[in-house]
């Protein structure tokens, strides 16, 4: 999952304090990023969080009041989104109604004076990639919701921007279509090595898509970091929150050396990492194991209080002794189909 | 550093309405500033107040102002209430049949609003058309009078008024997703809900644009009242036109004009703020949430009011149930009967005019009386009437051009709501829609004199283009009311300019809206009588001045010859255009198919 | 001079047509205002009475002079066109035709128009009434009763006939405006027109013509406004009985319809002459209105529309069957009297004021 060498790769977009706001409310606060050549990367967060802002302000459809906006080592703070090399595809696709599958397709290239021969050749190729071969004469208004999205997708891939931004693509598709435009989305981006900057609000797409994700709230990004490290180590309530249920322990630093006492859970053991003295900590449902009674490992007590089952897991709501409810998750299965409330 | 674009931002925004503001400032305000000027000033030119508070106190001025408020809030009702079927019925056909229809919206279109009132008159007449029937039928004993009543008025001025309400609501519908209606119907939704509670509020904006520029249009009516109305109908325009013309008091017209204008703006902004009907389509976001809790009542209020309509007309709408296969939906629904009287009431005074172009009698009487072709023969052996004619034509499309060019982008900014501006565009707007024709002209001509312009065809150009813009912008506001700005940040996005994406992609989808403009652009200039006649020189005739001056001394049949003259020309430009164009298209799609 | 006129626009309309809108801005003919030295423009009443004045004077002034008449559109009533001509300096026409001595009146003390020249032998032939240092009568228009004689068994001889609703039932007809129809009113009541400035002189005069207004109001059918109306209202039998100018009158007449004239308490104005102050050609102007002034052109005008030539000697050129129904003919003036604008000029406007209050409530 991890592609270390992004590292090593220089730096396609670079974002310098940009902040911007509206009538005194600030949509954005400065915000600073870094995008390398080949990255994708996810801008998550709620709705008004400022991520469709931050996109705005990236593709020249909004200009930000102040900052940098660097993109290949070039200042586009206020440059057109025509002269920047980018490629947007929108929410709601902004296909252009009164032009065919194919215009729409071949409209960037007939934007930057291709010849129509080479225009054929190439929305052609692109019309196999996203498989609408048969559908190039249909106006978008004859086409699913799928098919839309990948018009609006193919034509924002056949110029080759080098950076592709896409603000909820998959928004209005349902489930199924959407985990496939997901493996569509993936292959693509490996097979053109495009660097890409996702909008979503729907954390299990970021953790599926991205090389790395970056967390915003209200106007500013909270944390950034690769999926596994933000789905784990989250570095404050909200983004704990965000990426699904958290169990959250108050702990207490009971010795010099770092070791901590988390009394719901009656441990105490050294932390990973340095912490404060005092704060809070989170275990994902699915860290919790059950057992018939103590083991070698750390464990406490309970009473299952509540059972939902989710077809491949199963969810929990156990009752610690501390009176602090957990929600646990494990694997459907027949060791731990067992359980039931009450015990 | 690099420039930031147009179309972004509302420094551009303002930009797109420099143009109009700066070309109604010089054209439009200067001239009536002046003018309006006067109200300030006595016989002897020393300053008072004397006479605006004559206006005020005038009971004259009182009546006819209550008079024309009522008349026109009825007209601006009425015009709406008969175009938007129409406009519904047009915006499904295409091709030939909407050509056609077409045809019937304007035919009232390119008569001289003179003749057309005329027309009136021969529908309404004691030996009318209608009165005739009815007697000769053996209906009636005594003829009825609907002459010189508020009814024969209203009808007038609805008449005149009515295809340009068509033509807006049209513009607004064109961008109405038709997928919409399954996407309801798959919701639950009769037909009946979902076109009050989906179709209807998306075409809102042209509604309203639609029912404020009928309401503006008929404060400065003047033609209909005169000729069809009683004094009890006398409206504003006249008493102006009267202290202008036989009392000789401009002073006292001026005031009366201002007193009168206030007014009128009065109750548009009032009408905005209670109604938020807006001639600039949306209420801008700021707005919406300033008003919160009141704009969240309206908002109930006005879901109550359209599923109370839904009930209401649900059986005129049908079950919604899926026709039988390969056959439409039934053709003949409410909207169709509907719109088709409309269709008919629009064209019908223009049809009768045409037996009574070939009468042998020397007056525009009904019934006509023999058969004689010499009023035809009249126009076409005068190089006069022809002249005038051509004229007309080139300082129309001419007009309209000027026109598009100027009220387009103002337009687009204005329903881009990123214009600072917006209040003084549409304050100018509502002026040069309210104001008497006459007053305005002859304030031009003032103006136009210092600058070398009156007797001459530029000088006619700008002077009808200060009339013309307004119509273009308030018509494209509508066409833009539903129109995806999204599109042009996409087009960007893509490598497209700002003037390539208009051309690509805003044009083409807009396009019903623009033709619709330039159409109201020419007409208005086609027959305007008050800036030809002051401004244009005298040697250079216009159709409109012709048509006066034949009217001047006794209503000739020559104006019946000429009105169906036009309406055969026009009916025979549209058809083949239509049919040259779909021959073409059926050409290369021969082509391709071989090829 | 048609002909140019023809050669000008095709020569527009082609390159309109052909390319931009630009082309035809750029176009010098398109903003060509500058009119010759060899034609006189006239703002004149335009239809029937262009083409009787093209008939009787324009065309024998051209073929005399060399100078082409140009007949331009003017506004019904010119007032306000010569007040804005004089004050812009922008002349759009020389001199202007068939103007009322009422509405002349009233430019002169706007210090308005140009002073004429009253020294030929035919100006002098025209009456004193008909002329003054401003003003020059081309021709009379009365107004008067007209009615269809279809529509009643019996004569109708006076305004008191027309109040005579019981007596005379049919559809009447009365001008929107004050001046005139108060004048009717009081004529109906008994007083001889010369009277109605005397009577008019305290507000019990003017109860008394609005208390006769009064009576007849229920029975008036139309009120017109715009004297162009009245051949159709007469003609489509819209009115039976309708109080016009006679020329209107006239042209339904002429066009074969049973319509009458009653010249009994008729009223006259003259229409002539003025020309705006200042106007570069007022010298050509001037030598043109003496021209025209020539009883022989004034009978051929008079053969045209039915209007009452100023110089008395013209009807030695017309048909006397036409001349019956002039109202200059010594017989049917005798019937009339001149309409007093000098004493209606300064009351016209409390008049119309309280004309228009009577008429809206």
């Amino acid at each position: 999952m991890e592609r270390p060498d992004h590292q090593q790769r220089e730096i396609k977009l670079k974002l310098h304090d940009v902040h911007k706001s509206y009538n005194n409310l600030h949509a954005l606060r400065p915000t600073s990023l870094e995008v390398r050549t080949g990255e994708f990367v996810t801008l998550l967060g709620p709705s008004g969080s400022g991520k469709t802002t931050l996109l705005s302000i990236i593709a020249g459809i909004n200009f930000p009041d102040g900052g940098m906006v660097e993109i290949g080592g070039v200042d586009a703070t206020y440059l057109p989104s025509r002269k920047r090399d980018i490629g947007v595809v929108f929410q709601n696709y902004a296909l252009f109604p009164h032009l065919s599958v194919f215009e729409n397709i071949a409209f960037p290239l007939r934007m930057r004076g291709m010849a129509a021969t080479e225009i054929d050749i190439k929305v052609r190729r692109v019309l196999e990639t996203v498989n609408l071969a048969t559908v190039g004469d249909r106006l978008p208004s004859e086409l699913s919701g799928g098919q839309q999205q990948r018009v609006a997708f193919g034509r924002c891939v056949v110029y080759e921007p080098s950076i592709i931004l896409m603000d909820e693509p998959l928004g209005a598709l349902d489930k199924r279509l959407r985990d496939s435009m997901q493996e569509e989305i993936k292959r693509l981006h490996r097979q053109l090595g495009t660097t890409i900057v996702y909008i979503t609000h729907d954390q299990t797409e970021a953790l599926t898509l991205s090389d790395r994700i970056c967390l915003m709230n209200q106007g500013a990004i909270v944390q950034s970091g690769a999926p596994r490290a933000m789905y784990f180590a989250p570095e404050s309530r909200f983004a704990a929150d965000f990426f699904g249920i958290a169990n959250i322990f108050a702990y207490r630093q009971t010795d010099t050396d770092g070791t901590v006492e988390i009394a719901d859970l009656q441990v105490t053991g050294k932390p990973g990492r340095d912490v404060a003295a005092n704060g809070q900590m989170m275990v994902r449902p699915q860290c919790f194991a059950f057992a018939d009674g103590p083991d070698d490992r750390p464990s406490v007590p309970g009473r299952i209080a509540s059972l939902e089952q989710y077809g491949l897991y199963s969810q929990y709501g156990v009752i610690l002794p501390s009176g602090k409810a957990v929600t646990v998750q494990r694997l459907t299965d027949s060791a731990s189909s067992s359980w039931a409330v009450g015990d | 550093m690099a420039r930031s674009p147009i179309f972004s931002t509302a420094a551009a925004g303002n930009l797109l309405v420099l143009p109009t503001i700066g070309f109604l400032l010089v054209f439009m305000i200067w001239p009536i500033g002046q003018m309006l000027s006067l109200a300030f000033l006595d016989s002897a030119s020393n300053f008072t107040f004397n006479n605006i508070g004559a206006a005020l106190f005038s009971p004259t001025v009182l009546r006819t102002s209550t008079t024309t408020l009522s008349i026109a809030l009825i007209s601006a009702v009425l015009c709406t209430l008969i175009a938007y079927p129409i406009a519904l019925y047009l915006s499904r056909r295409t091709g030939r049949v909407f050509a056609l229809l077409m045809i019937m919206v304007l035919i009232p279109f390119w008569i001289s609003v003179l003749v057309r009132t005329i027309a009136w008159f021969l529908v309404f007449g004691q030996n009318g058309v209608i009165n005739g029937t009815l007697t000769s039928l053996g209906l009636t004993g005594e003829a009825w009078q609907m002459l010189y009543t508020r009814g024969a008025v209203i009808t007038g001025i609805v008449h005149a008024i009515a295809p340009i309400s068509v033509l807006t609501i049209l513009g607004a519908m064109q961008n109405v997703d038709p997928r919409l209606a399954a996407a309801s119907a798959s919701l639950g939704a009769s037909p009946a809900r979902h076109f009050w509670l989906v179709y209807f509020p998306l075409t809102k904006s042209g509604v309203a644009a639609s029912f404020i520029l009928a309401f503006v249009l008929s404060l400065g009516i003047f033609v209909q009242p005169t000729l069809l109305g009683s004094p009890r109908e006398t409206m504003i325009a006249q008493v102006i036109i009267q202290q202008i013309d036989e009392l000789f008091n401009w002073n006292m017209a001026a005031a009366i004009a201002i007193v009168f204008l206030v007014l009128a703006l009065l109750i548009v902004v009032i009408a905005d703020r209670v109604f938020g009907i807006s001639l600039a389509g949306r209420p801008t976001r700021q707005a919406g949430a300033r008003r919160g809790r009141l704009h969240a009542l309206q908002q109930a209020a006005s879901r109550r009011m359209l599923m109370l309509l839904a009930t209401l007309t649900g059986p005129f709408f049908g079950s919604g149930a899926p026709a039988p296969p390969g056959k439409a939906r039934a053709r003949f629904n409410a909207t169709a009967i509907l719109a088709i009287i409309g269709l008919v009431w629009l064209a019908a005074p223009a049809l009768f005019l045409i037996p009574v172009s070939v009468t042998d009698s020397n007056f525009l009487e009904w019934p006509p009386r023999g058969f004689s072709l010499r009023w035809y023969e009249a126009y076409f052996t005068s190089s006069i009437w022809i002249d005038a004619t051509l004229r007309s034509i080139i300082v129309g499309l001419v007009t309209a051009s000027v026109s598009i060019v100027l009220g387009i982008p103002a337009a687009m900014a204005l329903s881009r709501g990123e214009v600072s501006a917006k209040p003084i565009v549409m304050g100018l707007v509502l002026l040069s829609l309210a104001i008497p024709n006459i007053l305005l002209a002859l304030a031009m001509f003032y103006v136009f004199s210092t600058l070398g312009l009156v007797g001459t065809d530029l000088g006619l150009v700008i002077g009808q283009t200060v009339f013309a813009v307004p119509y273009v912008i308030v018509a494209m506001v509508a066409a833009f009311g539903n129109y995806n700005w999204q599109l042009n940040t996409a087009a960007g996005t893509l490598g497209a300019g700002g003037l390539r994406t208009f051309w690509i992609i805003t044009m083409p989808i807009v396009r019903v809206g623009v033709a619709s403009s330039f159409v109201f652009a020419f007409i208005r200039s086609f027959e305007e009588l008050s800036v030809a006649m002051f401004i244009s020189s005298g040697l250079s005739t216009t159709l409109p001045k012709r048509i006066w001056s034949e009217a001047h001394f006794n209503i000739s049949p020559t104006l019946a010859a000429v009105s169906t003259v036009l309406i055969i020309g026009v009916t025979t430009i549209v058809l083949s255009v239509e049919f040259f164009t779909r021959r073409a298209k059926a050409t290369t799609q021969k082509g391709m198919s071989h090829g | 001079m048609a002909r140019l006129l023809k050669d000008l626009s095709r020569r527009q309309f082609l390159k309109t047509a052909g390319s931009a809108t630009a082309v035809a801005l750029a176009a010098p003919a398109f903003i060509r205002s500058a009119s010759a030295a060899d034609m006189l423009a006239i703002g004149d009443a335009g239809g029937a009475y262009t083409a009787a004045w093209t008939k009787a004077f324009y065309e024998p002034f051209q073929a005399e002079t060399g100078v082409a008449v140009i007949p331009v559109e003017r506004r019904d009533n010119p007032a306000a066109e010569v007040r804005a001509v004089v004050e812009t300096g922008n002349y759009r026409w020389d001199l202007c035709a068939s103007i009322g001595q009422d509405v002349a009146h009233t430019l002169v003390e706007n210090d308005l128009l140009e002073p004429l020249d009253l020294s030929s032998d035919d100006v002098a032939a025209i009456p004193d009434t008909m002329k003054d240092d401003h003003f020059i009568a081309s021709d009379v228009a009365a107004f008067i009763l007209a009615y269809r004689t279809d529509a009643f068994h019996r004569e109708i001889t006076s305004y008191a006939d027309m109040w005579d609703v019981e007596g005379f039932p049919g559809r009447r007809g009365m001008r929107q405006f004050a001046r005139d129809t108060i004048q009717i009113a009081l004529l109906a009541d008994g007083v001889p027109l010369a009277e109605i400035p005397t009577v008019l002189a305290d507000e019990a005069g003017w109860a008394r013509a609005f208390a006769k207004l009064d009576a007849i109001r229920p029975n008036v059918d139309v009120w017109w406004s715009s004297a162009s109306q009245t051949p159709t209202l007469l003609q489509t039998r819209e009115t039976d009985i309708c109080p016009t100018f006679n020329s209107r009158a006239q042209s339904v007449i002429d066009a074969g319809s049973p319509v009458k004239i009653v010249w009994n308490g008729g009223f006259f104005t003259n229409f002539g002459w003025v020309i705006p102050k200042g106007s570069p050609k007022a010298d050509l102007a001037r030598q043109f209105i003496s021209f025209c002034a020539d009883p022989e052109r004034q009978a051929v005008a008079c053969g045209e529309i039915g209007i009452g030539p100023s110089n008395p000697g013209a009807f030695d050129f017309i048909d006397p069957a036409r001349s019956a129904s002039l109202p200059t003919l010594p017989e049917n003036l005798a019937q009339m009297g001149p309409l007093d604008f000098r004493f209606w000029g300064p009351v016209q406007e409390q008049a119309a004021e309280r004309f228009n209050n009577w008429l809206l409530s």
